[in-house]
């Protein structure tokens, strides 16, 4: 009987072991025919028009959308996953479309969409695709999102970053226990990547998704945003975002308000200039305010915009300058 | 240890990390409150009123491994309408 080859994927931290008709972890890479294959390559099965505002990015390209798509998988198994339906199921297992690249790219710019957003799922797992569709998204004119988990190895990530504008970046919980059992991953990868994205020019925002019990806890917080300052600088923003029951959590309730409320007002007080409360509407910690004088310069509700002040990257009253992309 | 004891703590230590994810949800639902209580992930808690979803799951368990590794040769059933491109970063030993 011939030696059985094994493949070692070097794409995530993982580094999953595959042998032939196996997949790996993420279930989305599978070897066939002595070669290790990304099987949904081309094969989204979700494809939206988003604002950007969903991701959420609230300092590129405002009120602009993007054209948002995600293959099956994940290489994370979060047990809270908002997106499971098509996170945690194997590509055979769901119904996908063929959308190629190219394709991809012009039906983005025929929807009028400023950039292409690789979300819902985690683009680390459909690299190939993000890397092709991404390139061809430039020459074009347009712009590249990912919203990740960021669970990735340097230099594939170092590649990514190349054809990479902006980032979503999930900071699920500054514990690396909680990343061990409740997502089967661990979070130094993720502070390592948060840090080369931001060096690589990559314009990057923090999402945290405080859930109750979980990962609510104050001291915590205030460790992770003492982090952000240190390694990622005042400027990059922090969206607290609110829990709702999902997945294999449903016996906990949605994050109190008042929690995430209190979360940000220390996150404010420990130096980030732009700290925002998301999957709550009608709040004021959507909006936007200037660090220095506090005016209000973007007025949001939900995902809409319903002002923005911001002239020329800076605040129309002092003149203090806005980090962001603010234009196309 | 009689070999089906054996077989079964294994099947079980299994089915703690990697099984549980592809478990019907009302399933794990049952165990949630438990779990969580002690705030670490999701665990098989064996008592009482568990016994008969186990064996249950070892039944469907036991099925599983003898047709999973059968379907998984045949991977051009796994392939069917999905992309055979190359992947990057990867190597063989």
């Amino acid at each position: 009987m011939p030696k059985q080859e094994t493949f070692i994927c070097e794409l995530c931290p993982k580094a999953c072991r595959i042998t032939e008709g196996h997949s790996g972890d993420c279930r989305s890479r599978i070897v066939v025919d002595g070669e290790l294959r990304a099987v949904t390559y081309g094969r989204p099965c979700a494809i939206h028009i988003d604002p950007i505002e969903k991701k959420p990015l609230y300092h590129f390209q405002p009120a602009s959308r993007t054209f948002s798509l995600a293959t099956a998988g994940c290489n994370l198994h979060c047990k809270f996953c908002q997106n499971w339906t098509i996170s945690q199921v194997a590509p055979q297992d769901i119904r996908t479309i063929r959308l190629e690249p190219n394709e991809a790219v012009r039906a983005a710019i025929a929807q009028q969409c400023g950039s292409i957003a690789y979300t819902y799922t985690d683009p680390v797992i459909y690299y190939e695709y993000t890397m092709d569709t991404s390139r061809l998204a430039r020459e074009k004119g347009l712009k590249n999102v990912t919203v990740t988990a960021g669970y990735i190895n340097r230099k594939p990530l170092e590649l990514l970053c190349t054809v990479t504008d902006a980032s979503n970046s999930d900071l699920k919980a500054f514990s690396d226990v909680f990343y061990r059992d409740l997502c089967e991953g661990s979070l130094k990868p993720v502070l390592d990547g948060m840090v080369l994205m931001k060096e690589r020019g990559v314009w990057l925002e923090v999402t945290n998704l405080v859930i109750p019990t979980l990962n609510d806890d104050l001291e915590m917080i205030r460790r992770m945003c003492r982090w952000m300052l240190a390694n990622l600088g005042p400027d990059t923003p922090l969206h607290f975002s609110r829990f709702y029951p999902m997945y294999k959590i449903r016996n906990l309730p949605p994050t109190p308000v008042e929690f995430l409320m209190q979360a940000r007002q220390e996150a404010l007080n420990i130096g980030l200039h732009y700290v925002y409360v998301g999957n709550v509407l009608g709040t004021d910690a959507a909006h936007t305010f200037c660090p220095k004088d506090r005016t209000l310069l973007i007025r949001r509700t939900g995902y809409s915009i319903l002002e923005n002040k911001i002239r020329n990257g800076k605040c129309p009253t002092c003149g203090e300058s806005i980090p962001g992309v603010w234009s196309s | 240890m009689s070999r089906f004891r054996e077989w079964s703590s294994r099947a079980v230590n299994k089915a703690r990390g990697l099984v549980a994810d592809r478990l019907p949800l009302g399933f794990c639902d049952k165990f949630a409150g438990r779990s969580l209580e002690s705030r670490r992930g999701f665990r098989f808690s064996l008592d009482r009123e568990c016994r008969v979803a186990r064996r249950e799951f070892l039944m469907s368990l036991g099925a599983l491994s003898v047709a999973w590794p059968e379907l998984r040769r045949h991977s051009g059933y796994r392939l069917l309408g999905l992309s055979r491109k190359r992947a990057m970063f990867s190597r063989k030993t």
